[in-house]
């Protein structure tokens, strides 16, 4: 239980003129950009967007900045900051066979429709560090993109140098791998519900057991990378069982298309990028489901790779009971999974326990105490203690 | 052509001093608070009921119109304001707005809520000619000091025995607010009507 | 083919092109033919939320994945035509000037030149900068080979 302190507000105050300070650091040394932030450490970005549950590239930028570096801070910034905005509605389900990539891999099949992208990846990079990038580079004068050379345009320039570009070409339509088993009748379906099921959202309602698998994806996708990915790890290393194959990994970008209430039509709104992971596993058939593959599903905000490979194995492990697979590992157990894997509810538990507790701490002090007293005043003599020990263990 | 602005001009400051002027009805039940923010006239629907339809509904919170108030003008200013869904599917409406009090008898069958959610509930919205607190009602319950007398012009005869039943289904009912022009008041389901007509 | 790719009306192309388009870049379009209109507004530009929905499965049924900012605006310009835009992110002038256009747009007399100078030169960006992308991205393609293992 925690009673309420007063006073320390001048110490408060100036913890908080230390804590500026400290996240300023040497003055010597430029101040670091929210759009630095933003254009250089990305994939953090990414993190605070996809765990605080909020897609907004420059707010994520600023929470890290102000969270000194301390992403789950950065993301109890965000998640604070998005209960302030009203919501104005759900969006159109995303397309991600739509998705202009920029990485699509696949560990399943070498020679997929479509191809594999490597794109931007630290995979197959030695993990040596680079010394070249401890020299600052300045920024470059060009403007960003196929616009001019110059640094100022005007809209006469714009109109001469987009005139002769090509008109637009839609991202061509790349089926999902797991889709293509499907055909075949060796995977099962994406989902048990129908396309046009109206999925509970654990914003408005607060979560109950068992959980829906919509509620569980939701739930998965703002969780803790850190948690999932050890629940994730113990799944192959035998707790659950789960060894899964990547059947596809894609990152790229989608419209979002919404239909506002007044207008009564559906329209795009704008393009955010997304990971989305399809995990294949195997499935012996029960009564019900001849032998065939299934499937775990991982999506989120950004690039976030190893988030999205979690996820997908934990939505599987989740499905244990619906697959007819005995339950025995924590990744397997829902209510286990999903109380705990959101990050600013645990660091809110876990980290008031730093605030006072003065009240309780004398109420257990002094229990101990009398405790203690009581156990004194009832044990002997500590040289006839050894002989009291001999007839204890003989009494029993 | 200058249209007039509907809605909040300012929403964040606004729509906290509506919702302060609604939350002090509800849990004052029988006091009658001035709507303090500058509204323009929305044709069909009088401003204490435009107030709480800017305040309350949103995209998540379904709402009923009787017939007096299915015009077009009402629709779209709930569409476009409020983005709040009009709907004949009665098991969902949160908030049911009333061009007067029609009878009892005539009420549709709005839910009451469950035992284990009496939240979900639907809320009247019943506009009236005038407040009065002279004569009409004593008024007696959770909010109420001791007792409070109230009167509001344009109930029908019923609405009084009607409340005494809705009150005895608590924690089940339905909350009432009051609209006209100037003011409002509310009747939440907890409130005792000591005295009927 | 997925329900939301039949075929979009004209008013939801611009709207579409004018949300994703280069905030610079449709300032600075804008600006020269801005004084040509008259506008009243009628929802000022407010920044709220929408929750981005995915689908188990990349293909199944819905759930809710997480939230996006979004502002959006409504005008009206003086020949009584309404303008309404919904744009990701926090820039209430981009908002604002989608609204303006969305107006513009509708008014019949005005629609081909606005398309022309300022929809179709910014959907041309889009597309390159799309098509830059790809080619780029196009160069990390990748053809594995598998080994074949020796006897024993």
């Amino acid at each position: 239980m925690y009673v309420a302190v007063k006073g320390g507000e001048k110490a408060i105050d100036n913890a908080h003129k230390l804590l500026k300070e400290k996240r300023r650091g040497d003055t010597q040394i430029a101040e670091i950009t929210t759009g630095q932030i933003s254009e250089q450490l990305t994939l953090a970005v990414d993190r605070v967007m996809t765990e605080g549950s909020l897609y907004d590239r420059s707010l994520a930028a600023l929470a890290i900045k102000q969270a000194r570096g301390d992403l789950i801070e950065a993301i109890f910034l965000i998640r604070a900051s998005r209960t302030t905005l009203p919501r104005f509605g759900y969006s159109k389900p995303v397309e991600t066979d739509k998705m202009e990539l920029s990485r699509r891999i696949s560990a399943t099949y070498k020679d997929l429709p479509g191809g594999q992208l490597l794109g931007p990846t630290f995979d197959y990079t030695h993990r040596l560090l680079e010394s070249e990038l401890e020299t600052d580079q300045p920024a470059s004068q060009q403007h960003r993109g196929i616009l001019s050379d110059q640094n100022s345009i005007d809209s006469t320039d714009v109109k001469s140098e987009i005139a002769n570009e090509e008109q637009t070409i839609a991202a061509p339509i790349i089926p999902h791998v797991l889709d293509l088993l499907g055909e075949e009748g060796l995977m099962e379906p994406p989902s048990n519900e129908p396309k046009d099921h109206e999925p509970e959202d654990l914003t408005r309602q607060p979560l109950s057991f068992p959980a829906s698998r919509d509620l569980r994806l939701q739930n998965l996708a703002r969780g803790d990378e850190g948690f999932l990915l050890a629940l994730g790890y113990s799944t192959q290393r035998g707790y659950a069982r789960n060894h899964p194959f990547a059947g596809e990994i894609r990152v790229g970008t989608v419209a979002i298309e919404f239909e506002p209430e007044e207008l009564g039509f559906a329209i795009e709104i704008g393009e955010i990028e997304l990971t989305e992971c399809e995990m294949v596993n195997q499935f012996k058939g029960s009564e019900k489901a001849p032998p065939q593959f299934t499937r775990g599903y991982g999506l989120t905000f950004g690039h976030c790779e190893r988030k999205a490979m979690s996820m997908a194995q934990i939505d599987r492990s989740l499905r244990a009971e619906e697959l007819g697979e005995q339950k025995t590992a924590p990744s397997q157990d829902g209510e286990f999974v999903l109380s705990h894997s959101d990050n600013v509810q645990a660091t809110g538990f876990v980290e008031h326990l730093k605030l006072p507790h003065y009240v309780d701490f004398q109420s257990e002090l002094e229990l101990i105490r009398r405790m203690h007293q009581e156990h004194d005043a009832a044990s002997p003599e500590s040289d006839q203690q050894a002989k009291d020990m001999t007839t204890h263990e003989a009494a029993e | 052509m200058e249209t007039p602005i509907h809605g909040f001009h300012n929403p964040p400051v606004e729509s906290s001093i509506a919702f302060r002027a609604i939350l002090n009805a509800m849990s004052k039940p029988g006091t009658v608070q001035p709507i303090l923010v500058d509204l323009a006239p929305v044709e069909g629907i009088n401003k204490g009921t435009q107030l709480a339809a800017l305040t309350l509904t949103d995209h998540e919170s379904p709402v009923w119109l009787d017939e007096n108030l299915s015009k077009q003008s009402v629709i779209e200013f709930l569409r476009f304001h409020c983005s709040a869904p009009v709907s004949s599917d009665l098991s969902g409406i949160q908030f049911a707005f009333l061009s007067k009090w029609h009878d009892a008898a005539s009420l549709p069958p709005f839910p009451l809520g469950t035992p284990t959610f009496p939240d979900r509930s639907t809320t009247l919205i019943i506009e009236v000619e005038s407040f009065k607190k002279s004569e009409g009602v004593t008024l007696s319950g959770p909010g109420v000091k001791t007792t409070e007398n109230f009167d509001a012009v344009g109930l029908g005869p019923d609405f009084w025995s009607w409340m005494q039943q809705n009150n005895a289904r608590f924690p089940l009912g339905m909350d009432v607010i009051l609209t006209t022009d100037k003011e409002i008041a509310a009747l939440p389901r907890s409130v005792k009507i000591l005295e009927a007509y | 083919m997925p329900e939301n790719s039949v075929d979009k009306t004209a008013q939801q192309k611009w709207m579409a092109v004018l949300a994703k388009a280069d905030w610079p870049t449709l300032e600075k379009l804008w600006k020269d033919q801005r004084n040509n209109y008259q506008f009243q507004t009628i929802r000022k530009p407010e920044t709220g939320l929408v929750m981005v929905r995915g689908r188990a499965g990349g293909s199944g049924a819905p759930f809710n994945l997480g939230e996006a900012t979004v502002t959006r605006c409504t005008v009206q310009s003086s020949a009584g035509n309404k303008g309404n835009a919904y744009v990701l992110g926090r820039n209430h002038t981009h908002a604002l000037v989608a609204a303006e256009l969305d107006a513009a747009l509708q008014d019949e007399t005005r629609n081909g030149s606005l398309l022309e100078e300022i929809i179709e030169p910014l959907a041309r960006m889009a597309a390159s900068k799309k098509q830059h992308h790809r080619e780029k991205v196009a160069t990390t393609k990748v053809d594995f080979f598998t080994m074949v293992r020796g006897e024993d």
